[in-house]
């Protein structure tokens, strides 16, 4: 019994072990395996395999028996059944996956599946620069950042080349320029825009392209991977059979299978982070099949925590130890607090006058950008850092249906052009760490597994108000000079949480008493475990953040390879 | 004496189905409820000799989806609706609302919009939005009329309207 005991252990010991296979574990995974590493990669989710697996791609609404309303039996168990659809129902969550403790209101979208959030992701990838690292020093919240654009720099390169991200080489410092695939051109009304804030603001505001991860022109790095140019079918979100934008599933998973490294073990509900008391360090994952219910233990040299940042959280908090009774790495008890999230309250739209003998056609996989002008270089105003806004003009077609009969028949028949182009904006704002903003775990209750459920306590705070008023009366200023009418400019008091953008708990910095990550990932206090999803995140910036996880994380796996080669970890 | 054993007796109604009437087989509503519906579709998107909500089968993505997507209650709510209308046309003209002229069920389908219960107007809005969202969503208005084309791969935002 004893050597069959051996051999299960080793069948279950790999080099590394990712948890989750997201944007950022997909991209701990190609690159462990790239370097050689036999890599175990755990998702909680079902597999879904690249194109195979997307059952609601490249089809038109009338290839949906009821048009995309879902049946009743393709309902039942699932929660957020007011969205639910034939297009997306294959993402939806069980309702009684994952109980969780709202403490305050909070919005948390999950996406329980291999490949997570990177296919349901908005693909907007927009690089950091200084003036987003140094913030926290700069104004005085959270820590310092342990590390500078210049450290990272090469491998937002790293990262764009391979996933293939679209965009204009704009020269501006406060969102350096990278490595880019061809953009696709602005329409007339964004070029307005664009002209009238040069002319009203000078350099501080600029309008540009929306950098994004869509392969507009397959170079040789994208074919190898089996993608294809984008063609604009607006359906991302059900999975790309063309590989047409990044994600997971069409680009890292794939990649690191074809090394001959990765195993991908889906329906894996990660419980906790094993640590080794002699050992002083991890030594493996303990995970309970979502299926069997059955406990399982993988051993690894390294562990990647990517499970997505309030996940992270949770496995860690939940690796208890007589050396870590509060969690992995957590002596400091900082871990889940300075949680953070996008600030998305404010949206505007106007009409735009002027423009009607001109038209759209075709359609595009992103929209306009403009970042953040706010505080940037000096503190100019009674509330902390600044957004981003992301904005998109169109002209639709509509068709008056008020009526009943041949005249509501025809209408349908010839919808007609809008009278005028509508502009809409929508804001992306820094929200500012505070410790209140916290994970923890509950202290009885569980979830279906056992696992202790995870409380979330969040909410908006007055500077992230602020800051979206500033956003209502800027945006209303700048639509007034571009001559737009009929501003409609909100701040909502929508959930937290809304923007899918959760960040920190387990945030990066220079020393042990104050942060939980050193300037590669590592847990300070367990060196061989690297948390490279938002989890980390020091302070939020205005991005975007999936390409910073994706940049972050490949630069802590390399690191990562090179300590296990000189037998560092 | 009953037809032996296991033979499926067929109602006379159902001498004649096309196959894709066959859809009709797993819904709930009975053949003249059934008719009311097709009725109603003709009268809200009536044919202009090409094409109509019937000749794109709005008809037949109502019944399903009413039948497939909605709970039991509703699909009660929906048919009593039906009944009602019924009830008024034999009222109001002693003829069934099938029989009526498209005029005639015009009005009477009004009339549910302005009636003071509001399950009338929830069943009017929703009947009227759904049968217009089952022909703008057909394949053939979405293809031959609003030049519907899955994979652009391209797009031009300065293109000239003609004039």
């Amino acid at each position: 019994m004893a050597n069959l005991n051996i051999d299960s252990k080793k069948s279950r010991t790999y080099d590394a072990i990712v948890i989750g296979s997201g944007a950022s574990g997909g991209w701990a995974a190609k690159e462990l395996c790239d370097a050689g590493l036999k890599t175990l990669c755990l998702d909680r989710g079902k597999n879904i395999k690249h194109i195979e697996d997307y059952p609601a791609a490249s089809k038109a609404p009338f290839d949906f028996e009821f048009r995309g309303t879902l049946p009743l039996e393709k309902r039942s168990g699932l929660s957020s059944g007011r969205w639910l659809s034939e297009t997306n129902v294959q993402w939806a969550l069980a309702q009684d996956e994952q109980e969780v403790v709202y403490e305050k209101p909070f919005r948390w979208f999950r996406g329980y599946h291999v490949g997570g959030k990177s296919l349901l992701w908005a693909r907007q990838t927009q690089r950091w620069s200084d003036y987003d690292f140094e913030g926290p020093d700069r104004d005085g919240f959270a820590v310092d950042w342990p590390i500078r654009y210049k450290e990272l720099a090469p491998w937002y390169d790293h990262v764009e080349k391979f996933a293939g991200i679209s965009g204009d080489r704009d020269g501006l410092d406060v969102l350096p320029d990278g490595q880019f695939l061809p953009s696709t051109e602005l329409n007339i009304v964004e070029k307005h825009f664009k002209a009238s804030l040069k002319k009203h603001y000078g350099d501080s505001r600029h309008l540009i392209y929306g950098r994004c991860a869509h392969v507009t022109e397959p170079k040789e790095i994208h074919i190898q991977q089996g993608r294809g140019k984008c063609m604009a079918q607006r359906q991302c979100n059900r999975g790309c059979i063309l590989g047409g934008y990044f994600s997971s599933n069409s680009s890292t998973i794939p990649w690191a299978l074809k090394t001959g490294n990765l195993t991908m073990r889906p329906d894996a509900v990660v419980e906790s982070v094993i640590y080794d008391e002699d050992k002083g360090k991890a030594v493996g994952v303990r995970i309970i099949d979502r299926l069997t219910r059955e406990t399982i233990e993988f051993y690894a040299d390294i562990i990647f925590v990517n499970a997505s940042t309030i996940n992270s959280n949770a496995i860690l908090l939940n690796s208890r130890s007589n050396r870590f009774p509060n969690g992995l790495g957590n002596d400091n008890e900082l871990m889940g607090k300075y949680f953070t999230w996008h600030n998305y309250r404010g949206h505007a739209g106007a009409t735009v006058p002027g423009f009607s003998n001109k038209k759209e056609e075709g359609a595009r996989p992103t929209n306009a950008y403009i970042p953040r002008f706010r505080n940037v270089k000096k503190q100019e105003t009674d509330f902390l850092r600044g957004y981003a806004i992301g904005v998109s003009a169109g002209r639709g077609s509509g068709s008056d249906t008020s009526m009943i009969g041949d005249e509501l028949r025809d209408n349908i028949l010839n919808p007609k052009l809008s009278d005028e182009w509508h502009i809409s904006t929508w804001m992306m704002g820094e929200c500012v760490p505070v410790e209140d903003n916290h994970i923890r775990l509950h202290n009885s209750l569980v979830d279906k597994y056992g696992i202790p459920q995870i409380v979330l306590s969040a909410e908006w705070k007055e500077n992230d108000i602020k800051q979206a008023d500033d956003y209502v009366e800027q945006c209303t200023q700048m639509f007034e000079k571009a001559g737009f009418k009929n501003i409609n400019a909100n701040n909502r008091d929508t959930l937290p949480g809304s923007d899918i953008h959760e960040m920190g708990g387990v945030r990066m910095g220079k020393d042990s008493k104050t942060s939980l990550l050193n300037n590669y990932n590592q847990l300070h206090q367990c060196k061989n475990v690297f948390v490279t999803d938002g989890a980390c995140m020091t302070s939020g910036g205005t991005q975007n953040p999936t390409l910073h996880f994706m940049a972050l994380t490949a630069r802590a796996a390399n690191h990562a390879i090179d300590e296990l080669k000189k037998n560092n970890l | 004496m009953m037809a032996s054993g296991s033979m499926l007796v067929l109602p006379s109604w159902a001498i004649g189905w096309k196959a894709d009437d066959m859809a009709r087989m797993n819904t709930t509503f009975t053949d003249y409820q059934i008719k009311i519906i097709t009725s109603l579709v003709d009268m809200i998107i009536p044919s202009n000799g090409e094409i109509g909500g019937l000749s794109v089968g709005v008809d037949q993505y109502l019944i399903g989806l009413i039948s497939r997507c909605f709970e039991e209650e509703f699909q009660g709510n929906f048919k009593a609706n039906l009944g009602q209308l019924d009830d008024h046309a034999q009222e109001k003209y002693g003829k069934q609302f099938s029989d009526c002229d498209r005029k005639t069920q015009e009005n009477l389908f009004k009339s549910m919009k302005t009636n003071e219960d509001e399950n009338d107007e929830d069943f009017f809005n929703f009947m009227k939005s759904q049968t217009i969202k089952g022909f703008e969503t057909s394949e053939e208005v979405m293809v031959n009329y609003h030049g519907f084309v899955l994979m652009p791969g391209f797009y031009d935002g300065n293109v000239d309207v003609e004039a």
